[in-house]
């Protein structure tokens, strides 16, 4: 009797053991499904031919919002951030600043890479020099 | 027993790792059609229209542009060189545009004023007058 329990308990730890490797067999696999899909779209769109861009849009006032300055480490990582702001890409708008309180003031390509790196790290309004501005970005 | 046992571990593992090779796959089939579609198979819903005009009359607004501008802007370089294409007629050109691009244009180059305040575009010589298409 003993030694029938004992093996059932043994059963039961194994198909307990298989149904936990299993489980997570399965998160990994859709995590990994996941991590494939957005390599296979990346690579798609850059081979599709697009050119993401990059646009500072200046805002005359903060509103609501608190803004955070930008420092040099900023625009040593983001050259084309650094260009746009302050460098050969600076190129404001000659619209009028209009009711909408906003101008942009440059635009540059940027590799698809770095556009997900801006669109991911500057989702906030940002401070240079007094003025306000917020990273706009064509993809995603 | 311990075989019978083992050849059921074996089938169960084997028909596990089919499972999740099946799951990878439809994730990755799944995800990529979701993306596709939401970022529009037939591309993004406005674009960009730009008609050749002649030179406007005085009390008008207009934009010079420079090569940088056109290098910032793809979408209006390549909707004023569509207007282009054929130097024998005034005609307009087509550029489609993401919403991004369509709020920066705004922002820049007034396109969607109204007519009586919309600021004309000279670009080389020739004026242009833009319209947004929506659709």
């Amino acid at each position: 009797m003993e030694e029938d329990a004992k093996m059932k308990f043994g059963d039961r730890l194994k198909t307990a053991g298989i149904i936990v490797a299993c489980g997570l067999a399965g998160i990994v696999a859709v995590v990994l499904g996941f991590m494939l899909a957005d390599a296979f779209i990346l690579h798609a769109m850059e081979n599709s031919g697009g050119q993401p861009m990059l646009y500072v849009m200046e805002r005359a006032e903060p509103g609501e919002s608190v803004a955070v300055s930008l420092t040099e480490q900023d625009f040593e990582r983001h050259p084309a951030l650094d260009a746009v702001i302050r460098g050969e890409e600076r190129n404001p708008s000659a619209w009028e600043w209009g009711d909408r309180n906003q101008r942009v003031i440059g635009g540059a390509k940027v590799s698809y890479a770095e556009s997900r790196a801006l669109h991911d790290t500057y989702d906030f309004l940002m401070e240079y020099e007094g003025a306000y501005y917020v990273v706009l970005t064509t993809w995603p | 027993m311990e075989s019978k046992i083992n050849r059921r571990l074996l089938v169960v593992g084997v028909l596990a790792f089919i499972g999740v090779v099946l799951l990878v796959t439809t994730v990755v089939v799944a995800y990529t059609a979701l993306v596709a579609l939401i970022t529009g198979i037939d591309g993004p819903p406005q674009a960009l229209v730009v008609q050749k005009v002649p030179e406007p009359l005085e009390n008008v607004s207009v934009i010079h542009l420079t090569d940088r501008d056109l290098k910032q802007h793809p979408v209006l370089d390549s909707a004023i060189r569509d207007a282009n294409r054929n130097p024998d007629v005034w005609i307009s050109g087509v550029a489609p545009m993401t919403g991004i691009e369509y709020l920066v244009l705004i922002e820049s180059f007034g396109i969607d004023a109204r007519e009586e305040d919309r600021p004309y575009l000279e670009y080389d010589g020739a004026y242009y007058l833009t319209r947004v298409l929506l659709h």
